[in-house]
């Protein structure tokens, strides 16, 4: 399971152990990269998730520059083609695949933090309105108007990517 | 009811987009015989609202089968982790907290729930697993390996590299440690296993043990007969006190694909498919004709979403989907 479970994180690992020589530090940029992730707070729409997670896993690595600039830097090349990237982490492709889900993922990243929170705990965590507003502290008419937000914004999505 | 009162005019006020989001919300928590009504004649309003329903349907359906998803379980961690966190940048040791928290979380969720049924109570060391149905749920032992238990599964978990597994399926992914075999009991049998994946599966009196990768014995849990060892792609089952090994070969790895929340399916019924899907699915799969219910079909599929299943039978056999309130029905295409 662990195997399969992994890929982003996989491919993360090669993409910063081909710049950086510190195993070690490679452990914690990856680190990095999940926790902008899970972070993010909406703004602009995410096309691609390969594409997007490439996208920051560069500005962790331009971030780590920057703070050791002055220092000698052991960073090589810094950005070649890895967009294609993407792809990599999609090891098997079946039916409604692996694909539809990372479509799913970038369409719940390009949503504000909170809402995000709430869709997830209401439809992935299955916790019901008045477990997502006392976890939130939050009232339930707030938990159902950032579930209906949620779900405009995600069918929208789903419709631009089957006929874009 | 705290939830707000909907008006037909409200809702007619409303975008479709908006108001079906506002169904579809509700829906998941139960709608009220007012609500159900207030949906009917929303419904049989404008051919634009049965549109706009059927597409915050599929954005709820999305997500299904998203465990093992890394960057969909990054996000859920993240809205489980304690509200009001600071701006602290998630380190290592943080993101291993909340690993333990997450855990720990299940464990309290299943003590509060109680166990399933009479039996001796847990000794203080042990620690149990559950999932419930529907789920599939990876856990991380304390040696470092890995179990994943399949909907409605329970396991015990003894000191470091022992589990007992109670009920359903389990799989595991063995931290390699020549010094020290990991071992999972089922039923009167003993599982030993050096670094390895294997599944160990508790059904109906059958014992099935699925060997992937390395080597493990399989024996009386007393040490009373000798241990039968399995090669990978080896197949073990006892039934009714007797057993036998099959080699399966390469087809193994698509009878574990349950763990990566795909089920296979190799010249099935519909029935039989649908038996299956059924237990990964709130919305159940109902076949009423028999002619639909004995056709075969091939193929990977994933779990957990009954009516996505519905529409690629749709496009492989000349049926269709029907859906209704609290069920898919698949009916013959005319």
């Amino acid at each position: 399971m662990a195997r399969e479970a992994e890929p982003v994180r996989r491919w993360l690992t090669r993409f910063f152990r081909r710049r950086i020589r510190d195993e070690f530090e490679v452990e914690d940029l990856v680190q990095d990269v999940f926790a902008r992730i899970v972070a993010r707070d909406g703004g602009e729409r995410v096309e691609h998730l390969g594409g997007y997670i490439l996208k920051t896993a560069s500005s962790v690595i331009a971030d780590r520059a920057r703070r050791r600039s002055a220092r000698r830097a052991d960073l090589h090349v810094a950005f070649d083609s890895d967009l294609h990237g993407g792809e990599e982490f999609d090891p098997e492709r079946v039916l409604s695949g692996r694909e539809d889900l990372d479509a799913a993922a970038a369409a719940l990243l390009s949503l504000p933090e909170r809402t995000r929170t709430v869709f997830v705990l209401r439809r992935l965590e299955g916790y019901s309105y008045r477990e997502v507003a006392s976890h939130l502290g939050i009232s339930v008419s707030a938990v159902e108007k950032h579930l209906v937000k949620a779900l405009r914004h995600l069918s929208a999505e789903m419709e631009k990517r089957l006929d874009p | 009811m705290i939830r707000e009162a909907l008006t037909l005019e409200r809702l007619n006020a409303m975008e479709p987009g908006e108001a079906a989001a506002w169904f579809v919300a509700r829906r998941a928590e139960g709608l009220t015989a007012a609500e159900e009504e207030l949906l009917s004649a929303w419904l049989a309003a404008g051919e634009d609202h049965v549109r706009a329903l059927d597409r915050a349907d599929r954005a709820w359906g999305w997500f299904a089968g998203a465990e093992g998803h890394e960057v969909l379980d990054a996000i859920r961690a993240h809205a489980l982790a304690p509200a009001r966190r600071g701006r602290a940048s998630w380190r290592p040791a943080a993101a291993a907290a909340l690993l333990l928290l997450l855990v720990g979380a299940s464990l309290m969720l299943w003590l509060f729930r109680g166990p399933g049924g009479p039996g001796p109570g847990p000794r203080p060391a042990d620690v149990i697993y559950a999932s419930a149905p529907g789920e599939v749920r990876e856990f991380r032992l304390p040696d470092g390996s890995t179990m994943t238990l399949d909907s409605g599964s329970r396991a015990v978990g003894h000191g470091e590299r022992s589990v007992e597994l109670a009920r359903g399926r389990a799989f595991f992914a063995v931290a390699a440690n020549p010094s020290r075999p990991f071992e999972v009991t089922a039923g009167d049998r003993s599982v030993i296993a050096l670094g390895t994946r294997f599944d160990v599966a508790l059904a109906a009196g059958t014992l099935t043990v699925n060997l992937l990768e390395g080597r493990v014995t399989v024996g009386p849990s007393d040490g009373g007969a000798a241990p039968v060892t399995l090669e990978p792609g080896q197949r073990f089952v006892e039934q009714g006190g007797r057993a036998t090994v099959r080699t399966i070969g390469a087809g193994l790895e698509s009878a574990t694909g349950w763990t990566r929340g795909l089920l296979h399916f190799d010249d099935a019924t519909l029935a039989e498919a649908a038996a299956q899907i059924n237990l990964y699915s709130r919305e159940p799969i109902v076949i009423r004709d028999p002619e639909v219910a004995a056709m075969r079909i091939s193929g990977e599929f994933r779990a957990g979403d009954a009516m996505r299943f519905a529409a690629a039978v749709a496009e492989l056999r000349p049926v269709r989907p029907v859906r209704r309130a609290d069920e898919v029905e698949l009916v013959a295409a005319r």
